[in-house]
């Protein structure tokens, strides 16, 4: 019966083998026939030199590790790439002196980190690709923490804010970029914000050479291990945008005026005239007068159906 | 004389025309040149016990405007019958002045022949002034 340090050093995920100052194996568990995919047998193992069993070890330097820890008697810690068997795999190696007086011994644990180390690889990888999208993004994407100021902006937000270096920004606040109005709406979404409510508002704020912009911010609060830990917001130039608003306001008002104004002064004056046309009609006149009374009220109400279409539909035409 | 109108309008012709149209009607006007005016004028009448029947609206007037003038006078007699009489029909103005309280607005290209035969349906207590349509 296997003794309990056996069982229990047998099924670890990580390889751990003993050698003396000889490089002789004098124990290895049964971790290592999986790592190696079967290569190795542990019971083939025990006896051999840790070379001839591992040869690439030597091409790595591991022979200089184990010399170290033999002569200065502590512990030592490294990470290395190995090509395991044509297989490229990260370990974690702890090689840890056996000492009876002298280093007679060494211990070494070895961890496949690969599953972790290619996870760290794609996250890296993604934060690269996201960082280039946050770069390349037309919209300004700022990050502030809990007390409002910004610990990150990309290149988009420093032009809003008319900064060409965007490390500039770190450690100001938005709220030294706006007016009394906007400092009320700000505060008031910063409360929402803690609220851990989103939003999306409309704000002016005065760029760095004090002219001013509209900018269209939604906003996130950020909430790490359930606590406010600032913002996240995307924010839209929308000035020019605003602008065209603004001018389109100005020119609906100005044809809304111009059919108001045409509507009054023409249709008075020919309601007038209609009206004493009329009376005129039933007075006596002759039938040569009544028929030109009758052209002119039909003159009349012709002017009227233009200035009708005017102000109605915008038409000049009868 | 069986009714009474106020008609608030500062074109002197519009007034005399109204008087001379609706002079057929059983119907005694009383002339406003302004918004000031028609709300003086309706006050004092109102305090005589004789409020008008109806009050002709115009909407463009020198100083107090046709709605201003409308609000006023629904405040102090939430059932007075004010009709707009305007050239700026089919207008925001005009939506507002119904808002103001104004029973509906008609347009000053319907003509006075026409405006008698509303006023007429309006004081006899018509529910609709369906039979002349300006719309």
């Amino acid at each position: 019966m296997a003794k309990l340090p056996e069982v229990v050093l047998g099924n670890l995920d990580e390889v751990i083998h003993v050698v003396d100052k000889n490089m002789r194996i004098l124990f290895i568990n049964r971790a290592i026939e999986h790592l190696s995919k079967g290569k190795i047998k542990a019971e083939d193992a025990i006896g051999k030199n840790l070379y001839d069993v591992f040869p690439f070890l030597k091409e790595k330097g591991v022979d200089k590790q184990y010399e170290r820890v033999f002569s200065t008697g502590r512990r030592l810690r490294t990470e290395e790439e190995i090509d395991y068997y044509g297989e490229k795999i990260y370990t974690v190696t702890t090689k840890i002196p056996i000492k009876d007086g002298k280093t007679r011994k060494v211990i070494t644990i070895m961890r496949d980190v690969t599953a972790l180390k290619k996870t760290e690889e794609s996250l890296r990888e993604m934060a690269e690709k996201y960082s280039t999208i946050v770069e390349l993004a037309r919209e300004g994407i700022c990050i502030d923490d809990e007390n409002e100021r910004m610990t990150f902006v990309n290149d988009a937000f420093a032009r809003i804010l008319g900064y060409e270096n965007k490390e500039e920004l770190i450690g100001k606040k938005l709220l030294d970029f706006v007016d009394n109005e906007g400092k009320k709406i700000l505060n008031e979404e910063i409360n929402s914000r803690r609220k851990n409510k989103s939003g999306r508002y409309e704000l002016k704020i005065y760029a760095k050479d004090g002219k001013p912009k509209d900018i269209l911010v939604s906003s996130t609060p950020l909430i790490v291990n359930g606590k406010y830990a600032g913002s996240i917001s995307v924010n839209l130039d929308i000035t020019e945008l605003k602008k065209a608003e603004n001018e389109m306001k100005r020119a609906l008002e100005e044809e809304r005026k111009f059919k108001a104004d045409t509507a009054h002064y023409f249709f008075n004056p020919l309601c007038i005239a209609k009206g004493y046309l009329v009376l005129a009609m039933k007075d006596e006149v002759d039938a040569e007068q009544r028929e030109k009374l009758k052209a002119i009220i039909n003159a009349v109400e012709r002017v009227e159906n233009v200035v009708k279409n005017v102000v109605i539909k915008g038409e000049v035409r009868e | 004389m069986n009714n009474s109108m106020l008609v608030v309008d500062d074109e002197e012709a519009i007034q005399e025309l109204i008087q001379i149209y609706l002079s057929e009607m059983d119907v005694k006007i009383y002339p406003a040149l302004t918004g000031e005016e028609g709300l003086e004028k309706y006050a004092e009448l109102m305090n005589e016990g004789n409020a008008p029947d109806m009050v002709i609206m115009n909407l463009k007037l020198p100083g107090m405007d046709g709605v201003e003038t409308t609000r006023k006078i629904m405040k102090m007699n939430p059932s007075a019958l004010i009709y707009g009489f305007t050239a700026s029909f089919d207008t925001d103005w005009a939506d507002e002045l119904k808002k103001a309280g104004a029973k509906d607005v008609i347009p000053k290209i319907v003509g006075f022949g026409a405006l008698r035969e509303i006023v007429k349906e309006i004081l006899e207590g018509e529910d609709s002034i369906s039979s002349v349509s300006w719309k």
